[in-house]
């Protein structure tokens, strides 16, 4: 009878849907053009927008730009090289249109030639400290390899060789990428069986569910399929939006990303029936679940990359406070399968440590939902 | 005078749903604030990056070595900060990802000069850093035999960088009160349409504009309650401005709150219910501080994000105003203030608009 009480509000969660289709539809948009905008600013690491003003105008000055052009890794280029006018250049960076301007003075070419101390100038809008770091390293790169390549230039004293943990780095726009569709996933589980669940609070039709005598599970086993339905369509329109905006190979996604975003799925919908039956609004509701996703965003789909900065301060807590909530292997699992490499350590108990903490918040939205059956506004 | 009593009335009823109401406020207090701690403990992390030197030559060039990589550092400070010195420790953290970089200098390196670097290569962004780190390193470390390498000069437009954390702090004061104007006024408009109101207003001789207008202008002065967490956690993450720049600043922010509040009503009008709406605003303010000028100037950003943010009203917000908060102008270009007021004036008469149409519509709920 619970099935069949289950399947029956699956039925009429769906024929709502139809009938009035704006949440589903943002509920299913909302979370693609979160993770769009924010997948269209990944680059910014890689890629820094500069203009030359190159004074010099000879082929050795050429030589140094072609050297900046050059300059890239797996994800693309280190500069974006918006001109390399002289008058151009310092109107852009006058007008704020480019933050960094490099000036290559005249006599560059002979001052380089003859090993007579040459020096370019740097001009930078430092309305945020991160920029100046990122154009000082990159000059420094530019500027090695454009002065090893010189005949008037020693040797370097040292040779450097590298050793990698893993087989190749993994490309920034998969490492977010993943963590993205991992969110995705995240967010449409906590909202959508959440703001279902509180709905029948909201259209005063929770005590009929909760008291009949199909019990309290037929609703929540309900609201998970209709749930899992949007839920379902999120997730593919989030991997369509990256796989468009990044390029990602979403042809690599494999039966592990697919369990990862299970899972990660599952815990959401957890989070979400205890949100719903706890506060059986979706006013407080949707700011908590968003507050939720994020910050697992932030810190667990981070973890790997903050662990090697967690050495004292805010950073080591907020680094240990990953170890209660077991995600942040799951985030790895769909990086390291995209990427081709084998599964992270600690992919099972990833694995195993978010099935019983969904299990454990799920008991504890059954207890909430039983514990006190109290109804509102006349219910 | 009717009208302007009306809507003080509205207004007045609408701060005190606000008040009987508190998490109407503390949502609108807590995103900000998460946002903002967050950012600034993950990306606002100190320039040193932690790593081991492992000196197994202890010559003088290996000790010289070691006091370069010690030194080395640019504009914002030092670029290394050396956590581990031991071998064997350093390679267990490294392979667990506790560090990212571990370098070691060999027994022969006075005869070989090889230094051997291991990584943690957890993505390419990481290493990025980390190599030019190393390259850095190594012009400094060359520097003390070839004196007449290239240099650069870097050349700032002001003394002192604006910290990282400090500009994101800033611009999560802007955040929050966008935010703030445009979800509570919505959240308060959409109590008539939850609450089962909207046929009593739409009776009353005046009219639904009036709640469109309530409902913005209570949300505009609700606003700058709910910023008031983000600025303390903006101030304790270093966001500090002098009080001119504040001043000029909110020629900025104060008609771009405003127009935020008409927009939250027209969202209200078009969306109705609070499980739509909320998402809808929440979800794509904190998209637009991440990529629309919040986060980093749009100068820095990529060609896509540029050439979408040419188009996405919030990004003048942020490039208008951050410049002047940190003192980079020394005030707000007058045909950016007198475009957010007009922008102000047509959300505002657009939202009254809305609200003014939607009562002809069905009225659901039973009512």
């Amino acid at each position: 009878m619970a099935t069949k009480a289950a399947f029956a509000l699956v039925k009429k969660d769906l024929t709502v849907t139809l009938r009035a289709p704006l949440f589903a539809a943002i509920s299913i948009l909302v979370p693609v053009a979160f993770t769009l905008l924010y997948a269209i600013v990944i680059h910014v690491s890689t890629t820094a927008p500069i203009a030359i003003a190159d004074e010099d105008a000879t082929p050795r000055s050429a030589e140094f730009v072609q050297v900046m052009e050059q300059m890239r890794n797996g994800d693309g280029p280190y500069y974006e090289i918006l001109t390399t006018d002289p008058d151009r250049a310092r109107e852009m960076y006058r007008d704020g249109d480019a933050g960094a301007m490099l000036t290559i003075p005249q006599g560059f070419a002979h001052s380089s030639d003859t090993g007579d101390s040459p020096a370019v100038t740097l001009s930078l809008i430092n309305i945020n400290a991160d920029g100046t770091k990122n154009h000082h390293l990159r000059i420094e790169e530019a500027l090695r390899q454009f002065e090893q390549a010189l005949p008037t230039t020693p040797a370097s004293q040292l040779t450097i060789t590298e050793t990698t943990a893993f087989d190749h780095d993994i490309p920034v726009t998969i490492y977010l990428g993943s963590a993205l569709i991992v969110f995705a996933a995240l967010y449409a589980g906590i909202v959508n069986v959440g703001v279902g669940i509180a709905r029948e609070w909201e259209g005063r039709t929770a005590k009929g569910l909760v008291l009949s005598p199909s019990g309290p599970a037929a609703l929540v086993v309900g609201k998970w399929i209709a749930g899992a339905a949007t839920s379902l369509v999120t997730i593919a329109v989030t991997v369509v939006g990256i796989g468009w905006v990044l390029g990602y190979p979403v042809n690599l996604l494999g039966w592990a990303s697919v369990g990862v975003l299970a899972i990660v799925w599952i815990y959401g919908a957890a989070l979400g029936t205890l949100l719903g039956v706890a506060l059986r609004q979706s006013l407080p509701l949707i700011p908590i679940a968003v507050m939720i996703a994020i910050t697992h965003f932030l810190v667990n789909g981070y973890e790997s990359y903050i662990r090697g900065f967690a050495h004292g301060g805010a950073v080591d807590l907020l680094w240990s406070a990953t170890h209660g909530i077991p995600l942040a292997p799951l985030f790895d699992m769909v990086r390291f399968e995209v990427a081709s490499l084998p599964q992270p350590d600690g992919a099972t108990v990833g694995v195993i440590g978010s099935l019983l903490l969904a299990t454990a918040v799920l008991a504890l939205a059954a207890w909430r939902l039983t514990r006190a059956l109290r109804f509102s506004q006349g219910q | 005078m009717t009208a302007l009593r009306a809507l003080a009335a509205m207004t007045t009823r609408n701060l005190r749903i606000a008040r009987r109401r508190p998490e109407l406020l503390v949502q609108t207090m807590a995103l900000p604030v998460v946002v903002l701690v967050l950012a600034s403990l993950i990306f606002g992390a100190s320039d040193s990056w932690p790593i081991a030197v492992v000196d197994e030559a202890e010559t003088a060039q290996s000790r010289q070595l070691t006091h370069t990589i010690d030194e080395t550092q640019g504009p914002t400070g030092h670029y290394f900060r050396v956590v581990e010195t031991d071998a064997t420790a350093a390679a267990t953290q490294l392979l667990d990802g506790r560090l990212h970089m571990t370098i070691t200098i060999p027994p022969d390196f006075d005869t070989t000069g090889v230094v051997e670097v291991a990584t943690y290569n957890i993505n390419t962004d990481a290493m990025k850093n980390v190599r030019l780190r190393v390259t850095t390193m190594a012009n400094l470390f060359d520097s003390a035999a070839h004196a007449d390498q290239i240099t650069a000069i870097i050349d700032r437009a002001k003394p002192v960088d604006v910290p990282r954390t400090a500009f994101m702090g800033g611009s999560a004061v802007i955040l929050a009160l966008l935010l703030g104007a445009a979800l509570i006024s919505a959240n308060l408009y959409a109590v008539d349409s939850e609450h089962r109101t909207e046929k009593e207003i739409a009776l009353t001789p005046l009219g639904s504009y009036i709640a469109g207008l309530g409902a913005a202008a209570a949300g505009w002065i609700l606003a700058f309650v709910a910023t008031v967490p983000t600025v303390l956690v903006a101030l304790a993450f270093g966001a500090r401005a002098e009080p001119d720049d504040v001043f000029r600043a909110t020629m900025i922010v104060l008609p771009a709150t405003a127009a935020a509040a008409g927009v939250g009503v027209l969202v209200a009008v078009g969306l109705r219910t609070h499980r739509v709406i909320q998402p809808a605003l929440i979800l794509v303010a904190l998209g637009s501080y991440f990529a629309s000028g919040g986060f980093i100037s749009v100068s820095a950003l990529p060609p896509l994000a540029r050439a979408i943010n040419a188009w996405w009203p919030p990004v003048y917000v942020f490039e208008w105003s951050n410049p002047v908060l940190h003192g980079f102008t020394s005030s707000p270009a007058l045909g950016a203030v007198a475009s957010l007021c007009g922008a102000t004036v047509l959300a505002v008469a657009l939202a009254a608009l809305a609200a003014q149409r939607a009562s002809r519509r069905k009225v659901s709920h039973g009512q």
